[in-house]
């Protein structure tokens, strides 16, 4: 069942002169096993879009639901919404504070009802997701580690609930290319087992790379909601709003611009490759 | 949470906002003492009338004026209750076990309660009304006089303005990380108190690394522009007071005049 957001309104500190509206009359649809990326200035309400979608904090008019349910009704269960949407903030890996790696990622499944078997197995398999060997990291403190390990076991702390919505805000900061990559590759992978991700990005061309939606928010309300072949399209319109493009969208932008014919809805690299070989050959011809 | 904070400066252009923050410190330690002094009833009047006419006049609305009196409602309650029944033995109600109610306890309390929640309002809308880093300005002025005593105004002053600027930085990280435990299925709101303490964990642990890591790195960034000591440092001037500063002044050393005279 898929996640819908009905015109939903959020305004931080309505009433005072600190008052801001983050999202307005918000309506949008989410379905089952997407990979959806968000992208938009800063400001422009994707973290509080997140936040409602994650039950963080309930919108001041509208309505979140999950699986049929509003998310905020009274008699909803937390619990099983906790299980069922995991979030991972920016630097995620501030929220480490136990002794060991195995005891903190198991920290979120301690209200959880699982058996203890059940609990070992989930942190075995979150720790071996994210990429990290489990019997030799298990015991270690969190704070031993390196940053990319650190950042690996916080993301792991939320997979261990199996969570079939993840989302995920500006995951890839800060990380080297080789620990994006692995990264993108592991979202892709839960994807294709069905977990639907939600990935808030600046990077233009992670989103293009891997989102197969995508959304565009702009003071608070929907600018694109469209597949991610189309979304980048209007290349004009995303320059002027100051949103990225993927750089293969940008060239096939230049090169059909040159009188090449490449398809508009290039946005990935492996796409663009075969035309870039084309045209080579016609140059050395 | 999408609450302001408590005493949260809230910009203006009020005559309140505009008045010197040196006057505004002394201001209400002058009055803070005329409501510790107050004795007769009339005395009260003339406190409440006062402070209406200061919140009248900042423009900030009652809510604000009364912020954390809500909150504070039980240590009220427990003050107000302790005067009532273990002011005096004499004179009382009745008399059982330690319990001594009184008329005069009763009276005794709700004075203390009043005199708090008085103290509360001023200070309120001082904080409400003065910048953060005005303030430990207006308190270095204040101090630097005890210099010919040692005490190290430049340095207390470094300290409260380095502390006061950490407040939102830290209360926002808190936020975060509160908000990553409980998606995570932590559980903050629980009833049982040795639960309560357990679930705090999560949050103190990442806030105080995060805290050290700050002062690190505050200080590399102190040392890398040449900070070496408080003492000996430029600061802002402040403007010569202005009529309404010295008016400001004459009405509350006024007021604690009167609570002396009348007492």
């Amino acid at each position: 069942m898929p996640i819908e957001i009905k015109h939903a309104s959020y305004t931080y500190f309505p009433g005072t002169i600190f008052e801001s509206l983050a999202l307005q009359d918000f309506s949008l649809q989410i379905d089952d096993g997407d990979y959806v990326g968000i992208m938009g200035k800063t400001g422009c309400g994707k973290s509080t879009l997140i936040q409602l979608i994650a039950g963080l904090m309930p919108p001041l008019e509208g309505q979140i639901i999950i699986d049929g349910k509003d998310i905020n009704a009274r008699d909803y269960p937390r619990e099983e919404l906790r299980r069922k949407v995991g979030i991972v903030f920016q630097y995620p890996e501030v929220q480490l504070f136990e002794t060991s790696v195995e005891k903190d990622v198991a920290f979120g499944l301690r209200h959880s009802g699982l058996s203890k078997t059940t609990i070992a197995e989930n942190v075995r398999w979150a720790i071996e997701t994210v990429g990290l060997d489990f019997e030799a990291i298990r015991a270690e403190s969190p704070f031993s580690l390196s940053g990319g390990e650190k950042r690996r076991v916080a993301i792991a702390g939320v997979l261990a609930a199996k969570p079939k919505i993840l989302i995920l805000d500006e995951p890839i900061v800060g990380l080297d290319p080789r620990g994006r990559a692995a990264f993108l590759e592991l979202t892709t992978h839960l994807n294709a087992a069905g977990v639907t991700i939600i990935m808030v990005s600046h990077n233009a061309d992670a989103i293009a790379e891997n989102a197969q939606r995508v959304i565009v928010l702009e003071d608070g309300r929907l600018l694109i909601n469209a597949p991610a072949k189309h979304a980048f399209r209007d290349v004009a319109l995303l320059q002027e709003k100051g949103i990225g493009i993927s750089p293969a969208r940008e060239m096939a932008h230049l090169l059909s611009a040159c009188g090449h014919p490449i398809p508009q809805d290039t946005i990935r690299y492996q796409e663009l490759l075969p035309f870039l070989i084309n045209i080579g050959k016609g140059a050395s011809r | 949470m999408n609450r302001l904070p408590t005493g949260m400066y809230l910009p203006g252009d009020s005559p309140i906002h505009r008045l010197d923050p040196r006057v505004k410190l002394l201001g209400l330690f002058i009055s803070v003492t005329a409501i510790i002094l107050v004795r007769p009833l009339i005395g009260y009047g003339v406190i409440l009338a006062f402070l209406a006419f200061t919140v009248a006049l900042s423009g900030l609305s009652i809510k604000i004026a009364l912020n954390s009196v809500q909150r504070l409602s039980w240590f009220f309650l427990v003050i107000f209750m302790m005067n009532t029944f273990f002011y005096s033995p004499e004179n009382a109600w009745f008399s059982w076990w330690i319990f001594t109610p009184s008329s005069a306890g009763l009276m005794q309390g709700v004075d203390v309660v009043l005199r708090v929640v008085f103290a509360l309002v001023a200070s309120n809308v001082i904080t409400s009304s003065t910048a953060p880093m005005e303030i430990t300005n207006a308190l270095e002025a204040l101090i630097s006089p005890f210099k010919l005593v040692g005490i190290p105004a430049e340095q207390i002053a470094m300290i409260l303005s380095i502390a006061i600027q950490f407040i939102p930085t830290f209360s926002e990280e808190t936020e975060m990380i509160r908000k990553a435990q409980t998606a995570r299925g932590a559980r903050f709101d629980s009833k049982k108190l040795t639960e309560k303490a357990a679930a705090v964990l999560p949050l103190v642990v990442p806030i105080f690394l995060s805290a050290f890591k700050r002062a690190d790195e505050l200080s590399i960034a102190m040392e890398a522009r040449g900070y070496r000591s408080a003492s000996g440092r430029t600061r802002k001037k402040f403007a010569p007071l202005k009529v309404d500063d010295y008016f400001a002044l004459l009405i509350v050393i006024a007021i604690c005049i009167l609570q002396i005279l009348i007492r």
